[in-house]
């Protein structure tokens, strides 16, 4: 693994996207930026600007309104850039799988590196959730 | 060979190699304080260079209406702040300079936020040029208070040479005067939290920062990281050198603590509290110690 890949691994920004989520899960990232879990000691940030980001953290379910910017704002996003879905509602839509304003998953818009599953995940399960994806990125 | 010296200082030793590793350095103390101020671990030593390295791998992301301007104002101001660092490291390590350092010293640290104005605008983004805006008033306020304060050492030692003014100081109500405005302006300059309004994230999405990304955006935190390692060097150098090298490190390290602590009790200030407090208290404190340096 050479110095230039170590280095992304080591110091991956987050940015925070949410597409009209409850906000539930939106306290829980900012719960493990905060110091009692303090991700700043493997490098990740949070950065204010989508210019800035190697990963984007989704949060709530797509509708027709959000949807296509969410696909906008990932091609604005400088790669490598990874996406992480956080919670039921980016994973798989949970109870809005058959509501009339939601058009698809978030997988089906832009590739998503992981997935966090949890009705908010607790801070340790979206750390864990960080972790595999840099092993998955390792190899 | 005059051209191959300039070149290895330039270059080299107290150079581009000596300040980009000090700057690394400084910049890891001042997030391990950081966090240990907030009760948490911390960064490990290398997370700046990590993060430099990041972004050099990164995409470099072009607006629509970006021009020429937009990739070199990072370069241009990379450029000058290691010029300014190497003047200052020369006449601090090697003591040499020429007649006139200090005020192209002065001059070089502006180019920074001049070319950050220029790079940002030509960007054509709303948010940043609300950060350009707030760049340029920040820039009207702290530039005429420093050059004023930056006088007192000058006329003090009576010589335009750095190192000259550097063995000449003496402690005195004027000089010490000159000290906190030159410290205040120079906090201004380097951006940092109770000054940070042109790049606030939690308001304006990181403003004049916001376009640029991947080595754009590494030059220009680096930039920042050079400015802020040279900071407390021109201070102790200008108010409190007496040429040992441990007393240089330790009053270097003091006024790095300083500002670190400064940095983390402060909240940020809106850009007319900032144009008030240098307009009516710092510039006239700045007036007020070249006039006593006469008087007394």
């Amino acid at each position: 693994m050479g110095l230039i890949k170590k280095s992304l691994l080591k110091s991956l920004w987050v940015f925070h996207l949410p597409l009209s989520p409850c906000n539930n899960c939106d306290i829980e990232i900012l719960d493990a930026l905060t110091p009692r879990y303090d991700l700043e000691r493997f490098g990740i940030q949070l950065v204010g600007s989508i210019r800035h980001a190697d990963v984007l953290l989704v949060t709530g379910v797509p509708n027709y309104k959000n949807y296509t910017k969410l696909k906008y704002l990932y091609e604005q996003a400088p790669k490598p850039c990874f996406v992480v879905a956080i919670g039921t509602c980016a994973c798989g839509r949970g109870v809005f799988k058959d509501s009339f304003n939601s058009p698809c998953d978030v997988d089906k818009i832009v590739p998503v590196s992981a997935y966090v599953p949890g009705c908010p995940p607790k801070p340790e399960a979206i750390i864990d959730g960080i972790v595999k994806l840099i092993k998955s990125l390792k190899t | 060979m005059n051209v191959i010296n300039s070149l290895f200082i330039y270059l080299l030793f107290p150079g581009f190699l000596f300040s980009f590793i000090l700057s690394i350095f400084v910049s890891f103390l001042d997030r391990k304080i950081t966090a240990r101020l907030q009760y948490r671990q911390g960064p490990p030593l290398l997370q700046p260079l990590y993060d430099f390295f990041k972004l050099l791998l990164k995409e470099v992301t072009v607006p629509k209406n970006a021009n020429l301007l937009f990739f070199l104002s990072p370069f241009l101001s990379f450029a000058s702040v290691v010029l300014a660092s190497s003047i200052l490291w020369t006449a601090i390590i090697f003591k040499k300079g020429f007649i006139g350092d200090i005020t192209v010293f002065v001059y070089l640290l502006l180019i920074p936020s001049v070319m950050l104005i220029l790079g940002g605008a030509s960007s054509g983004n709303v948010i940043v040029s609300l950060g350009v805006s707030r760049e340029i008033k920040m820039l009207l306020s702290y530039e005429l208070p420093l050059i004023t304060a930056t006088l007192v050492p000058i006329l003090n030692s009576g010589s335009l040479k750095l190192i000259e003014i550097m063995q000449k100081n003496t402690l005195s109500l004027p000089s010490i005067l000159s000290f906190f405005v030159l410290f205040i302006c120079l906090y201004a300059k380097s951006g940092i939290v109770p000054f940070d309004a042109p790049e606030a994230e939690t308001e304006i999405a990181g403003g004049i920062l916001m376009e640029f990304s991947g080595i754009l955006l590494g030059l220009i935190k680096l930039t920042k990281q050079v400015f802020m390692s040279l900071f407390p060097a021109f201070l102790v150098g200008l108010y409190f050198f007496d040429g040992g090298v441990v007393s240089f490190v330790i009053k270097y390290l003091m006024i790095l603590f300083f500002i670190i602590i400064f940095k983390n009790i402060n909240p940020r200030l809106k850009i007319i509290q900032v144009m008030k407090f240098f307009w009516f208290i710092i510039f006239p404190l700045s007036l007020l110690s070249v006039i006593l340096l006469f008087i007394l």
